[in-house]
C-alpha cells in the first residue's frame, strides 16, 4: 500500500514540477517588447520593471504600508489608480481620505492579507516595502502580478523612491519638487547648525504595559538618529542602541547619559500627557518636549519627517530658528506636497498638535 | 553430534559475582534437556548465553560444531529460539501478526513475510494448540494462551533448537501440562529443546537429560533417573524431597511435612 | 493479508479528491471553491492554483505524510505512545535555528529553512551525543531523558531571542513561524523538502514490517536474528531527516505526529505493514484539510499550528472517550 500512494505522489510530482522546477519557482512576466509607450522603472531593490502604461489598478499592502501610501499620496494623479489600501490607521486615524474623495470606493485589507486575497482585487501593480519581498512580493509575482519595492526608511532612500514613483506615473516634474522641497529645508538647517555647539539629545519611547512605565531608545539605524545628528544635536544613545528594535534603558542609564534635551515620544498616550506627568516626578533634569503627532507621529520614516527634522531643530536651538513658525511649515508643507487648503488644514490637522507646538 | 556446546564457561555481572563457574554442557540433536536449580543460580544467565545474548568472561559457545560468535546474526536466528518467560506486551498486535514476527531470520533485510511465511505462521498456531485465537489481540490473552503463543512465535522461527527459560512457572497445572506436552511433541518435529526451571517435577516428565546448577556450576547432569533422587534434590534446593517412580513417570515432590517435621526437631 | 482490506485504498481515494478540491479552494475570487469553468477562463486563477496552491498542497502531503510516519516510527521503537516525532530536540533545535536567523541574520524563507534544518539535525546529533554520556538506565530511557535536556535548552534559547528580537519586525514572524504554516511554500522549497523526505519516507516504508519487531524487546528482538540497536537507529534517522526538512519549511506543527499514529492503528490495526500507510494517508489528509482552513476562512492566515492543535485535542479526547474496542475473537 505505501507503495502505491508513493507511485500517485511520484506520478503528480512528474506532471506538475518538472515543467516549473528550474523556472525557479516564478512564472516569467511577459518579456516586454519595447514598443511605443513603454518605459521603465527601477525600484529601490534594484529591479526594473517594463510598463506599457501607466498602471491604472494599484494595490498598496504589506506591513507598514503606511508610509508607502503617503508617499504615493505625494503624487495628485496616483489617487484614482489606487484601488486596494491596507490598514494605515496608527491609533491616530486615517489621513488619506482627507485628500481623496473616493478614498471610500478602496477596497481595505489586513496588512496580513495573503497573495490570493490581493489577487482577487485584480491588482495590476502591488507596490510593497523592500522587507516584504520574500513574504509577499515573490508569491505576487509567480502568479504574474508586478510589483515594485519601495524603502522609504532614510531621506537618501525617500529621495530615491520618490524618483521611481515619478518615473512610475510618468510625472519626473513633481518627483523634482518633491524632493527640492525636501532637500531646501535639510540643507536650510545643516547650513544655519553648522559652527553652533551641539547638546546632548536623546531620543526616547515611553510605554506602559500594566501601569509599569518602560523606556527605549531607538537602534543607532534609524530615522530618529539621523534626525538628530541633521538638526545639529549630538545623539548620546548611540552606545545603546545595538539591538534590532526599540532597545530597552533604564532610569540611571537616562540620567548617566545627561542629555540636555530629551525628545519623547509615545505611541499609545498622547506625548504631551507624557512630559506632563514625567515634568512632575522631578526626576527630570533635562528639558523635555514631546514629538508632535498629526495623523502619525513625526519621529516616523513617513513623509513627515521632515516636519520632525524642522521641529527637532527648534527644539534643540531654539534661538537659531526663532524666525522658524511650526505652523506655517506645517500648513506649506500640507499645502505644497499635499494639496491641502489652507481651511482643511486648519481645521483637520493644526488642532490635533495644538499640545506639542504650543509648547514651542 | 551435539548441537550446542558450552566449553568451560566463565561469567560474572559487573560488580564482580561469579555466576557461572568453569561449566560445560552438551546438547544432543533431538534431545529434550532441562536444567534444574533455585531461583538465583544463574539459569537465565545460562540461557542468554547460550543466545548469544551475553558473552562469556571465559570459554566458549559452540552452535553445530561452529563458534557462535561465528556465526551471521540472522543464521544464529534461523538455528535457535528463545522462548523468554514474560514480555512486555506493549502493542496490541493480533496473534496471528505476532506469530508471524517469527519469521524475521529467514527474511531478507527489506522483505516482508509473504504468504509461504503466513502458512508458516499458521503451522504453528495450530502446533501449538492455539489455532483458535488467530485474530485475537495478545493483549486479551490469559497466561497459558501467551505462553503458548511465545513458543508458536518460537516454532514459526523454525529453529533446530528451541530455547525455553522457565516454560510453565507462572502457569496453573492444566496448562503446564498443555507446554510439557507441547515440549514433548516437539521431538517428532527435529527440534532439540533447551529450558530452565526451578519446578523438578516439570523436568522430571519432559526431560531426556536433567543438569541440576548449583553455585554456578552442575552439581550433576544425567537421566532424570540418575539425577533425580532425594539427595541430589535435597543438596540443590535446601528442602527435602519425595520421589518416586511408576514406571517411566516420575513423582518428585517436596515434602512440606518432613521439613515441617526436621524444623520442629531442631528448635 | 487474505481478505484485502478496502480501507486503504478508500484512504488514498478520499487524499486524491481533498488534494484536488483544495486546489479549487482559496480566497480567489471571493473566499470559496471556485468552478472549473472559473478556472479555465481565468489566466490568473491558472496560475494562482499552479504557482501558489499546488505546491502548498503538495507539501502539505508531505508535511502530513511525514509526521505521521516518525510520529509512528517513534512510538513503536520507543514503545510509547506518547512521543511525537520532535521530541529529541529536533522540533526545539528547528525553531531555534529559526528564531536565531530572523533575529541574527534575514527574515528570508529560504534561508531560514536551511538554518533551521541544521539545527534540527543538530538537536537529534546533541541527544544522540548526551544519550552516550548518560550512566543511567537502558538506552531507550537514556535518550528520552536526552532528547528533554535538549529540547529544553533550546528553549531557553528561544526566549532569549524572543526577547533580544524587535518586536515590531521580528518577534512576529518568529511567532509565526513557532506557530507554523505553509505559508511561504513555493515550488523551490517543495524540490529542497523531495530528497530528504522522500529517501526518509522510502526507508521507514521499505521497513515498515522490521518496525513490528523492534518493538519488542532487545533479547527477543536478538534471539529473532536482528540487530535491533543498528536498524532502529537507522529508522530514527529516516524519520527525523523526514521530519526535520518538513519542520524546517512549515515551522512547528504539533499533534500531528502524536495523534494519527494513533487514530491509525485504532482504524487499520497495531502491524505497521498497515499501521504506516494508513497512518501517512490520514495524516496528509489531516494537514490538508486543516491548511484548507488556514488559508481560506479569513484575510489573514491562521497559523497551522493552531489548527492542528485544536483538531489533534478533539481527536485525542474522542479516542480516549471511546476507548478502542479490542479486537475480539
Amino acid at each position: 500500500m505505501g507503495s502505491l500512494k508513493h507511485a500517485f505522489a511520484s506520478l503528480l510530482l512528474l506532471v506538475f514540477l518538472l515543467p516549473d522546477a528550474w523556472a525557479g519557482g516564478k512564472a516569467e512576466l511577459p518579456a516586454a517588447p519595447v514598443t511605443a509607450g513603454a518605459y521603465r522603472v527601477t525600484d529601490a531593490l534594484g529591479r526594473t520593471i517594463t510598463f506599457q502604461k501607466v498602471p491604472e489598478r494599484i494595490v498598496l499592502a504589506g506591513r507598514a504600508v503606511v508610509m508607502t501610501v503617503n508617499a504615493v499620496y505625494l503624487f495628485p494623479e496616483a489617487q484614482d489608480r489606487i484601488v486596494g489600501i491596507g490598514s494605515t490607521d496608527q491609533g491616530l486615524g486615517d489621513f488619506y481620505p482627507l485628500l481623496d474623495p473616493r478614498a471610500g470606493q478602496k477596497k481595505r485589507f489586513d496588512n496580513s492579507a495573503g497573495p490570493e486575497q490581493l489577487a482577487a482585487i485584480r491588482p495590476d501593480l502591488v507596490i510593497l516595502k523592500s522587507f516584504m519581498k520574500e513574504k509577499l512580493g515573490d508569491a505576487l509575482e509567480s502568479i504574474g502580478i508586478p510589483v515594485l519595492y519601495a524603502d522609504l526608511e532614510s531621506p537618501g532612500a525617500f529621495a530615491s523612491d520618490i524618483r521611481m514613483l515619478g518615473d512610475l506615473f510618468q510625472d519626473p516634474a513633481r518627483a523634482a519638487f518633491v524632493n527640492r522641497y525636501y532637500e531646501a529645508r535639510v540643507d536650510a538647517i545643516r547650513k544655519r547648525t553648522a559652527g553652533a555647539p551641539r547638546p546632548a539629545a536623546l531620543v526616547l519611547q515611553h510605554s506602559e504595559r500594566d501601569g509599569a512605565a518602560a523606556f527605549s531608545v531607538p537602534p543607532v539605524g534609524w530615522i530618529q538618529t539621523l534626525m538628530v545628528e541633521a538638526a545639529g544635536g549630538e545623539p548620546v544613545w548611540k552606545t545603546a542602541g545595538i539591538g534590532a528594535g526599540w532597545n530597552k534603558v533604564s532610569f540611571e542609564q537616562v540620567a548617566a547619559w545627561q542629555p540636555q534635551v530629551v525628545l519623547l515620544i509615545s505611541y499609545q498616550k498622547p506625548s504631551p500627557q507624557v512630559v506632563e506627568g514625567l515634568r512632575g516626578s522631578g526626576n527630570w533634569r533635562a528639558r523635555l518636549a514631546p514629538f508632535p503627532a498629526d495623523f502619525y507621529s513625526w519621529d516616523q520614516p513617513d513623509t513627515r519627517w521632515i516636519l520632525g527634522l524642522e521641529w527637532v531643530a527648534k527644539t534643540l536651538h531654539p534661538e537659531l530658528f526663532a524666525d522658524m513658525d511650526l505652523k506655517k511649515e506645517v500648513s506649506s508643507f500640507y499645502r505644497e506636497l499635499y494639496g491641502l487648503d489652507q481651511a482643511v488644514i486648519d481645521a483637520e490637522i493644526l488642532p490635533r498638535l495644538e499640545g506639542a507646538l504650543a509648547a514651542k | 553430534m551435539s548441537l550446542l556446546e558450552l566449553r568451560k564457561v566463565w561469567f560474572a555481572h559487573p560488580g564482580g559475582r561469579s555466576v557461572l563457574r568453569n561449566l560445560s554442557l552438551e546438547i544432543e540433536e533431538g534431545s529434550i534437556a532441562a536444567i534444574l536449580g533455585p531461583n538465583g543460580s544463574g539459569k537465565t544467565t545460562l540461557l542468554d548465553i547460550c543466545l548469544g545474548w551475553k558473552r562469556p568472561a571465559r570459554g566458549g559457545v559452540f552452535l553445530t560444531g561452529r563458534r557462535l560468535d561465528g556465526l551471521s546474526r540472522r543464521e544464529r536466528g534461523t538455528l535457535m529460539s528463545l522462548v523468554p518467560q514474560r514480555e512486555n506486551v506493549r502493542f496490541d498486535f493480533t496473534v496471528t501478526e505476532y506469530v508471524l514476527l517469527g519469521r524475521a531470520p529467514h527474511l531478507r533485510p527489506l522483505e516482508a513475510p509473504g504468504r509461504k511465511d503466513e502458512r508458516i505462521a499458521r503451522e504453528a498456531l495450530a502446533a501449538a494448540g492455539i489455532a483458535r485465537l488467530a485474530q485475537r489481540s495478545i493483549a486479551t490473552l490469559s497466561g497459558g494462551e501467551y505462553q503458548l503463543m511465545l513458543i508458536a512465535r518460537s516454532l514459526a522461527q523454525s529453529p533446530a533448537l528451541l530455547l525455553l527459560d522457565e516454560p510453565a512457572s507462572q502457569l496453573d497445572p492444566g496448562n503446564q501440562l498443555a507446554v510439557i506436552r507441547l515440549l514433548k511433541s516437539l521431538r517428532s518435529r527435529g527440534i532439540t529443546v533447551l529450558y530452565t526451571s526451578h519446578n523438578p517435577q516439570a523436568a522430571a516428565i519432559a526431560a531426556d537429560a536433567i543438569h541440576m546448577l548449583k553455585n554456578g556450576s552442575f552439581m550433576v547432569s544425567g537421566s532424570p533417573r540418575e539425577v533425580l533422587t532425594s539427595a541430589a534434590l535435597e543438596k540443590v534446593y535446601g528442602v527435602p524431597f519425595r520421589v518416586s517412580w511408576e514406571g517411566e513417570l516420575p513423582q518428585v515432590q517436596w515434602d512440606e511435612r518432613e521439613g515441617i517435621r526436621r524444623r520442629r526437631g531442631r528448635s | 493479508m487474505r481478505r484485502s482490506d478496502p480501507r486503504i485504498p478508500l484512504l488514498s481515494l478520499l487524499l486524491l479528491l481533498t488534494a484536488a478540491a483544495s486546489l479549487l479552494l482559496g480566497r480567489y475570487p471571493a473566499p470559496g471553491l471556485i468552478s472549473i469553468g472559473g478556472l479555465l477562463r481565468d489566466p490568473l486563477a491558472g496560475r494562482l492554483v499552479l504557482m501558489l496552491r499546488l505546491p502548498r498542497i503538495l507539501a502539505g502531503i508531505l508535511l502530513g505524510a511525514s509526521l505521521a510516519a516518525a510520529g509512528t516510527v517513534f512510538q513503536m521503537i520507543f514503545a510509547n505512545p506518547l512521543v511525537e516525532p520532535g521530541f529529541l530536540g529536533v522540533s526545539q533545535g528547528a525553531a531555534f535555528g529559526a528564531a536565531l536567523c530572523i533575529v541574527a541574520f534575514s527574515a528570508s524563507p529560504a534561508v531560514v529553512q536551511a538554518v533551521a534544518l541544521v539545527f534540527a539535525l543538530a538537536g537529534l546529533a546533541l541527544s544522540w551525543l548526551l544519550a552516550r554520556a548518560f550512566r543511567f538506565g537502558g538506552w531507550i530511557l537514556r535518550l528520552v531523558l536526552a532528547g528533554i535536556a535538549v529540547s529544553a535548552l533550546f528553549a531557553a534559547g528561544i526566549g532569549a531571542l524572543k526577547l533580544a528580537a524587535d518586536p515590531v519586525r521580528q518577534l512576529p514572524e518568529i511567532t509565526f513561524w513557532l506557530l507554523g504554516g505553509l505559508w511561504s511554500v513555493t515550488w523551490r522549497s517543495l524540490l529542497f523538502l523531495l530528497p530528504p523526505v522522500g529517501a526518509g519516507l522510502a526507508v521507514v516504508a521499505l521497513l515498515r514490517w522490521k518496525l513490528n519487531v523492534l518493538s519488542l524487546d532487545d533479547r527477543v528482538a536478538h534471539s529473532l536474528g536482528t540487530a535491533p540497536e543498528r536498524e532502529r537507529l537507522l529508522l530514527l534517522l529516516a524519520a527525523t531527516m523526514a521530519t526535520a526538512a518538513v519542520v524546517s519549511v512549515s515551522g512547528l506543527v504539533g499533534w500531528i505526529g502524536l495523534m494519527v499514529p494513533h487514530a491509525a492503528r485504532r482504524l487499520v490495526g497495531t502491524d505497521a505493514r498497515r499501521a504506516l500507510p494508513a497512518g501517512m494517508l490520514m495524516g496528509a489528509l489531516s494537514i490538508l484539510v486543516c491548511d484548507d482552513i488556514a488559508r481560506t476562512v479569513l484575510p489573514a492566515e491562521i497559523p497551522l499550528g493552531i489548527l492542528t492543535s485544536l483538531v489533534g485535542a478533539v481527536v485525542f479526547i474522542v479516542l480516549m472517550g471511546t476507548a478502542g474496542k479490542r479486537r475480539g475473537a
